[in-house]
């Protein structure tokens, strides 16, 4: 079938983006209704930032309690990964292929994997018991946007879902070596001890999508 | 399918005209290929604002089912190669349609398979 491209359409599209793009905010990290929680993943794979911006202000003694239950300083588990330690590559860590990767922080976890050799990767997202609990609404998740070695990649489908929900999409095309950035917004209502509020949790990272040549790069 | 399938080049300047031309080239495609008769409650493409990378204006899909599930798809967005043909924009909504019936009540678990990997035509 012969296709026409929709080029002339699309340059007048992209023009758009430019007008749509105002300038860049200042970041506030904290006030008196708003906490933030940055978790930055080993070698950039897996980070979260959880904002949460509670109905009423609260005095700083107060603000470092809630911070201190999200973050989950009593008896949540820390940063974890699981699966095969990753290599520091050039660009990114390398996640080796025929290996699934577990990566842990008191938000939530995120997952990948990649057959060797294969054309996908299924990556999963599933927000953390602790967090879970203090969560009073559906969660509302943007849908994944990521790029491969560079290049946007088509926007993975929005989801509404309970807190339990084991987000996923598949990161397709994803070849050996592809570089990945990848970035999701989940966005929910949060009671903590009866303060109440709004919050949305940003996951992003970066990574190589690793292949096996000569029995290195994954792992043997 | 027709054997030959023109995407108007002309002088389109807008998302406007953009959305027109999935409205009638896209949607109804992959819809008829998806659902059944009867099985589509309603549909509507909306130009949307999307955050995260590649963050912009972009065209999405959010349709009901008969059996009462809503969900939104991402049609188009600027700057994504795979999203510049009429071929990619239906190959791309017949993916994520094909990963989300067998999530939905209308299709609960069942195999569905809407893109040939071998049919270039999609």
């Amino acid at each position: 079938m012969r296709m026409k491209s929709v080029s002339g359409i699309f340059v007048a599209a992209i023009a758009l983006v430019a007008l749509a793009n105002g300038p860049a905010q200042a970041a506030s990290s904290e006030s008196g209704s708003v906490v933030t929680i940055n978790h930055a993943g080993f070698d950039g794979i897996s980070n979260s930032a959880l904002t949460v911006t509670f109905d009423k202000p609260m005095d700083s003694a107060k603000l470092a309690q809630v911070k201190s239950l999200l973050t989950g300083q009593n008896g949540a588990p820390s940063a974890a990964i699981h699966g095969l330690q990753p290599f520091t590559g050039p660009q990114g860590a390398f996640l080796y292929c025929d290996n699934a990767y577990s990566f842990s922080d008191s938000d939530g976890n995120y997952t990948f994997q990649h057959a060797c050799g294969g054309t996908t990767g299924p990556w999963g997202y599933k927000i953390s018991s602790g967090l879970c609990a203090e969560i009073v609404s559906n969660v509302t998740e943007s849908g994944m946007s990521w790029t491969r070695n560079g290049a946007n990649q088509a926007r993975q489908a929005p989801h509404v879902e309970g807190c339990t929900y084991q987000f996923h999409g598949t990161y397709s095309p994803d070849d050996d070596y592809d570089f990945i950035t990848y970035s999701d917004t989940l966005a929910f209502e949060i009671d903590v001890d009866g303060d109440t509020g709004t919050a949305t949790l940003n996951i992003t990272g970066s990574f190589t999508s690793a292949g096996c040549a000569n029995g290195h790069a994954c792992g043997m | 399918m027709p054997a030959e399938c023109e995407f108007p080049t002309g002088a389109a300047s807008s998302l406007s005209e953009l959305k027109s031309s999935i409205d009638s080239e896209v949607v109804p495609y992959c819809l008829e290929l998806a659902f059944r008769t009867g099985e589509l409650r309603s549909f509507l493409t909306t130009i949307t604002q999307y955050g995260g990378l590649n963050a912009g204006p972009g065209i999405e899909l959010r349709l009901e089912t008969s059996e009462g599930d809503v969900q939104s798809f991402p049609v188009w967005q600027p700057n994504v190669e795979s999203l510049s043909t009429l071929q990619g924009l239906r190959r791309s909504l017949l993916e994520q349609l094909e990963s989300w019936l067998p999530e939905s009540r209308l299709r609960w678990g069942e195999n569905v398979h809407l893109v040939d990997p071998d049919n270039s035509q999609q």
